[in-house]
């Protein structure tokens, strides 16, 4: 079993470390090399999740990095059934992303062709390090990892000023996350004297209410900033300015949802902290339906997906915040599919439209690209919990367990939510395949994409409408066996019984209602949302600007700590952090370096001197004390 | 403080050593500048002599520096025949303060440290004799008497290597 | 007068021997070698320092307890034998990245590599030495050494002038070191460290002004070549006048030596004064650590900031010393052996960028070197996140080694005080990294590097992942040299 799971780990290292350093051989033959590199690991997990389904576990220490006396790193691997659900899903769909790429990157020059498979490769091997992690500081390098290749990939047009900022953006957000995260790792370590997984767990009940709660908030507000929560999502509608299939596999199906895996593992410890679990169901209830707002009236449709994104993470945050962890994760599996999907269809669309991301300007494009049009539909119906594709299942499961857990406002939050979900992404659906095209010449260069595109394209709806089911196979279905690890969710009792029955109808309705609306509104426009927007100006205004929430953030945080924080990517790291011309600190260590290089004159007799007055200084300093 | 002769003798000595080091370093003329040197190592050796009676290390210290060394030196700035623009020394006043605040206070620690030498001070077992010496350079130092000829030998090699007109 | 003159246990000072030996017959080979070939000479000498090395290593099992010769003025401990290994590999890999720069710079003089051997033997004799005069006399064959091979390329003016520097300054405190060791054998009567210590324990001499006068001489003896404040003042001239592999060589080699004797010093000799001495190594470490980082934020040239990075390193290594415990020691012998692959890495990519009218160490002519030479870019960068101390590379195992040791002593302040720094030193490391990543190269002629300056830095290279990923091995090797070292102590 180690070797598995060395392979699985390691593969994509391997893959990303030939096309890092032989990308003057490989140039556009990458993806031989990148390809299977995930799609050995993605065969590999299925063995993995078969045998852990058969009820074996994995948890060894390979080896202790640092043994320092009591003080010792471990490098070691974990799997049950909760990083197997992890690998399986990451592997799957990176699987299907890379193929997809080598289509969707067929501009690029070799050279840059072989870079972007190789930060593929390296952040599947990040995620997959922070999956299979058995203690927090291995978890942390891979968390470390992924954001790395992350802010990579977002700027990997570096030359756009827009990207760069971007990347600076998820940069700068990530890092106060991750503060926190950092902080809460030494708490545990200092609470517990361990940073194993196990060990950690097994000894959280010693822990005080308070400190649990302390140590759990920090970590969570490391989740808000990975995984786009409030008040930290701000980055990731940015981050959309990467390369499309880089949205879909870190922005949408794997890395952003690493702050739910994280709370779902460290559940040990939040189930000691009812406080932190309120706060994260809370903090995921908002953001699902303040994301979900805030997509209704944007035009972009990259960005409408990100704030998707930003919205169905929300609703991941509310099941692990209610208790049904597994409901979660389940979502987590299933989103991973549709939000993939969804992603690459887009990046189709923008493929065939030169780049072109207004919904305005499109609309009627299912005749001239039936299959990512379908795909499209087949995604959306999942996200907007239309039975059975995959999404009602998952959302259903998390509802039910906040009504059932006595979550009654952050239950009715979310069926709202799911309402709006159905409306923006039928909104989105009419306005770009349906009705009549709004831009004739954009029409009319339009085409399908080439089969390695559409090939993952197909892959991906058929699992987004098939995964679900997963939740009717025997013993309690991929709920069940996720329980094995996360422990019985506290209501499971509830699920037999009308009430269940009655909720999910409510939330199908909710569904389809969405549905009908956005027909309405956008293919028969009655009511007109034209006339809506004007009628309703002050509330469109404000969503239309985000709740300025990007204003605000500049004004109070971002411009007061970097006055010019629209410099770019590497600009950033040039001017703020290497020149310091701007950061006060670089500017202090500037005038100092210089000033010290002015002593630095190169004349002997002078160092003599320098070398006598400053023992002769240190020696009486030395004295006084 | 008792005073006796030979605290007499050592302030006498101490303050010639004293003069002519300063003479090396502020007599613009190199040729004075060397033989204030030169002042400087005899009074050296007359102290190893009289105060310590160390005849050895006087009779070195004559041979080797006074004799080898400084005429070694007046050789080569004969040599260089420098002119007197040449050695014009850089006036930078600050630097000099710096300096003298520096010795100042290195004098100052000294100072209140000299009532701290008497007593601590163990003088070598043996005397300074040629047979003592010999003594110790053969059985106690052996080490060090060997490795001083490997060193020697690396300043010879390393003087050839500079020296050779080729590469 | 009837004396007996002791037969030496000379089984404990067999490498030094063997080295003498080497150094010797390579000057005489030397003169039947052509002067087209004299690479030959190179292939000699490293065959001879790896065969010292394996002699050095077959002590290793056998010096469990630490054994003396010579009327106790050479000690053969683990310490020192850990060490002698530290200065035969670096030893082994300038010789390594010499042999083709040589000919670039169109030297073909033998003496090279016979100076470095003696320049080895001088280090070993340095940590192998308890007595101060036999580690006075270890310092000058070696410093003595690195003059002239400092200044090796005598046509070339930077390289005179870096040499004259070197040297003068050497000299300088030279004397002061020279004068600490009088003034300790006025308090003490001896020079022996063993009988300094008895005679500071048996009289109660710890909070004698002489002795702490005379510490503090010792200390800015060996400071010049550890290049920490304020004795590094020479460090940024000569590292970037004298010949790279030479200037490699400084960096990492004299300044472990240096290191290595001054806490055999401060623990053996003088730990009584350790109160003493940890307040002035406090300011030193502080004060080293903050302007080696700072002024290297302004450098162009790669070896002048490299040479500012090796003071700040050295400050970061005097935590360890501080420390004064065995982490310490553990510490700081990890460090030399992560610190002698990842600077000779460095230094070694500057060689690689030489051509004909480049020198290769400005940080323009790192531009686009991701795009022309990618493998060559990635094991800079490797070299630099060690550097900095990043994971997973030795340099990070090293650093946190440093840090936990003077964690575990107390030194909270400075310990925030050195992560600070670290930080700054991130900025210094990445403007290289993004020369090679984010700018466009200039049309430059082909790089022709010789094959050891390839096997070199594949071998540092691979050395400072390995150990970063799997630094168990060597932390046990610096486990036991530490515990041995300590054991002595008490």
């Amino acid at each position: 079993m180690m070797v598995l799971i060395l392979a699985v780990v390691l593969i994509p290292l391997l893959g990303a470390t030939i096309n890092g350093l032989f990308c003057w051989f490989t140039k556009r033959k990458a993806h031989i090399i990148a390809v299977p590199a995930i799609a050995i690991p993605a065969i590999v997990s299925l063995i993995l999740l078969a045998r852990v389904l058969q009820g074996e576990r994995f948890d060894q220490v390979l080896y202790w990095w640092i043994p320092l006396g009591d003080f010792r790193v471990p490098i070691g691997f974990l799997l049950d059934e909760l990083s197997a659900i992890m690998i399986t899903t990451v592997t799957f769909v990176a699987t299907w992303i890379h193929v997809y790429s080598i289509g969707y990157m067929d501009h690029e020059t070799p050279r840059g062709y072989a870079k972007y498979f190789c930060y593929l490769n390296l952040f599947v091997f990040f995620m997959l390090t922070l999956c299979l992690a058995n203690n927090f500081l291995l978890m942390f390098v891979g968390w470390e990892g992924v954001g790395l290749c992350s802010y990579l990939l977002i700027g990997y047009w570096y030359e756009k000023a827009s990207a760069a900022n971007a990347g600076m953006k998820a940069f700068v957000v990530n890092r106060i996350g991750d503060f926190g995260f950092m902080i809460g790792l030494f708490l545990i370590y200092k609470h517990l004297g361990t940073l194993l997984f196990s060990q950690a767990f097994a000894s959280a009940e010693q822990l005080s209410v308070g400190v649990a709660t302390l140590i759990t908030l920090l970590l969570f507000t490391g989740a808000t900033g990975k995984s786009a929560q409030i008040p930290l999502y701000v980055w990731l509608p940015d981050a959309m300015e990467g390369p499309t299939p880089v949205s879909s596999l870190i922005h949408a199906a794997t890395m952003v949802t690493a702050g739910v895996y994280m709370v779902a593992r460290t559940h040990a410890l939040f189930n000691m902290a009812p406080l932190s679990m309120e706060v994260v169901a809370s903090i995921g209830a908002a953001t699902a339906l303040m994301a979900a707002t805030m997509a209704l009236v944007n035009n972009d449709l990259k960005r409408i997906l990100a704030y998707s994104t930003v919205s169905q993470l929300g609703y991941m945050f509310v099941g692990v915040g209610v208790g049904v962890y597994a409901a979660g994760i389940f979502h987590l599996f299933t989103h991973a599919f549709f939000k993939g999907l969804m992603f690459l269809t887009a990046g189709s669309v923008m493929h065939a439209l030169h780049g072109e991301l207004n919904l305005q300007k499109m609309g009627g494009l299912i005749k001239k690209m039936p299959i990512t049009g379908w795909t499209f539909v087949v995604g959306a119906l999942a996200i907007a919990g239309i039975p059975p594709l995959a999404g009602f299942w998952s959302k259903d499961e998390i509802l039910a367990g906040a009504f059932m857990g006595g979550h009654r406002i952050i239950w009715a939050v979310g069926t709202f939510t799911a309402f709006l979900t159905a409306f923006y992404m039928f909104r989105l659906i009419f306005l770009t395949f349906f009705g009549e095209p709004r831009e004739k010449h954009l029409y009319d260069h339009a085409h399908e994409s080439p089969p390695v595109m559409t090939i993952p394209l197909i892959v991906l709806a058929v699992g987004s409408a098939v995964v679900g089911l997963l939740a009717l196979a025997p013993h309690g279905g991929i709920v069940g066996f996720l329980n094995r690890t996360l422990g019985e969710a506290h209501e499971a009792a509830g699920h037999e019984g009308g009430l269940t029955y009655i909720l999910m109808v409510i939330s199908v309705a909710m569904g389809v209602a969405g549905v009908v609306l956005a027909y309405f509104m956008y293919m028969k426009r009655m009511p007109d949302p034209v006339a809506m927007a004007r009628n309703f100006r002050p509330v469109y205004t404000l969503l239309y600007n985000k709740y300025y929430v990007d204003e605000i953030y500049f004004a109070f945080i971002v411009n007061p700590v970097v006055g010019g924080s629209r410099y770019a990517l590497w600009k950033f790291v040039d001017v703020i952090i290497i020149d310091g011309a701007v950061n006060g600190v670089g500017r202090l260590c500037r005038l100092v370096g210089g000033g010290l290089r002015y002593i630095q004159t190169g004349f002997i007799p002078d160092y003599a001197w320098m070398i006598l007055v400053g023992a002769v200084v240190i020696y009486w300093i030395g004295r006084l004390f | 403080m008792m005073i006796n002769a030979w605290d007499v003798v050592f302030f006498f000595l101490a303050g010639l050593i004293l003069l002519s080091a300063l003479g090396v370093v502020f007599i613009r003329h190199p040729v004075y500048s060397a033989l204030s040197l030169l002042a400087n190592l005899c009074v050296t050796a007359i102290l190893y002599l009289s105060l310590m009676g160390a005849p050895f290390i006087a009779m070195v210290q004559i041979i080797v520096y006074a004799g080898a060394i400084m005429v070694f030196f007046l050789f080569v700035i004969m040599l260089m025949n420098l002119s007197k623009g040449e050695y014009q020394e850089r006036a930078v006043p600050w630097r000099l303060l710096l300096g003298l605040g520096a010795a100042a206070l290195f004098a100052f620690q000294i100072f209140i440290l000299a009532g701290e030498w008497r007593g601590v001070l163990s003088p070598g077992a043996g005397g300074f004799g040629v047979k003592a010496l010999s003594h110790f350079i053969f059985t106690r130092y052996i080490l060090a008497f060997e490795l001083v000829s490997v060193l020697i030998f690396v300043a010879a090699l390393g003087a050839v290597a500079l020296a050779k007109k080729k590469l | 007068m009837n004396v007996t003159v002791p037969m030496p246990n000379l089984s404990l000072v067999v490498p030094e021997i063997l080295m003498v030996i080497l150094a010797c017959g390579l000057l005489l080979v030397d003169l039947f070698i052509p002067k087209d070939r004299k690479r030959v000479v190179g292939y000699i000498a490293l065959a001879g320092v790896v065969v010292v090395g394996v002699v050095t290593a077959a002590f290793w099992g056998k010096m469990a307890q630490p054994a003396t010769t010579f009327s106790g003025t050479f000690v053969l401990d683990r310490f020192a034998l850990f060490f002698k290994e530290v200065f035969l590999f670096t030893t082994g890999i300038t010789i390594l990245i010499s042999l083709k720069y040589l000919e670039i710079e169109k030297v073909s003089l033998g003496e090279y590599y016979a100076l470095m051997l003696f320049c080895t033997l001088g280090m070993m004799i340095m940590v192998s030495g308890a007595d101060l005069i036999v580690i006075y006399l270890g310092i000058e064959t070696m410093a003595l050494s690195v003059y002239v091979l400092a200044g090796f390329m005598k046509f070339d003016h930077k390289c005179t002038e870096a040499a004259l520097k070197y040297f003068l300054l050497g000299v300088f405190i030279s004397g002061i070191l020279l004068y600490g060791i009088t003034l300790i054998y006025a308090a003490t009567g001896s020079t022996q460290l063993a009988q300094v210590a008895a005679v500071i324990k048996e009289k109660g001499l710890a909070k004698n002004p002489l002795l702490v006068l005379a510490m503090f001489m010792l200390a800015a003896g060996l400071g010049l070549e550890i290049a920490m404040a304020p004795f590094h003042f020479w460090a940024p001239d000569v590292y970037e006048g004298a010949p790279t592999p030479i200037t490699a060589f400084i960096s990492v080699a004299p300044k472990a030596a240096a290191f290595a004797a001054l806490v055999r010093i401060f623990y053996h000799g003088i730990q009584l004064l350790e109160p003493q001495w940890q307040i002035l190594l406090w300011i030193i470490c502080a004060v080293t650590m903050t302007i080696g980082n700072v002024t290297a934020l302004m450098q162009q040239n790669v070896k002048r900031m490299l040479a500012y990075s090796s003071v700040a390193h050295a400050g970061y290594i005097l935590l360890g010393v501080l420390a004064a415990n065995q982490v310490g020691v553990q510490g700081i012998a990890f460090y030399f052996f992560a610190y002698a692959f990842m600077n000779m890495g460095a230094f070694g990519l500057v060689i690689y960028l030489r051509r004909e009218n480049i020198v290769g160490d400005d940080i323009d002519d790192f531009k686009g070197l991701a795009q022309t030479h990618p493998l060559l870019a990635v094991i800079m960068v490797v070299f630099l996140l060690s550097l900095a101390g990043i994971p997973p590379t030795a340099g990070f195992v090293g650093k946190f080694l440093l840090f936990a040791a003077a964690i575990k002593a107390g030194f909270y302040w400075l310990v925030a005080l050195a992560a600070l720094n670290s930080v700054v030193a991130l900025f210094y490391y990445f403007r290289i990294a993004k020369a090679m990543y984010m700018q466009s190269p200039e049309p430059l002629p082909q790089l022709s590097p010789g094959r050891g300056l390839v096997l070199a830095l594949v071998v540092v290279g691979v050395f400072t992942l390995f150990f970063g990923i799997y630094p168990q091995p060597l932390m046990s090797l610096a486990k036991d040299t530490a515990h041995t070292f300590m054991m002595f102590l008490s």
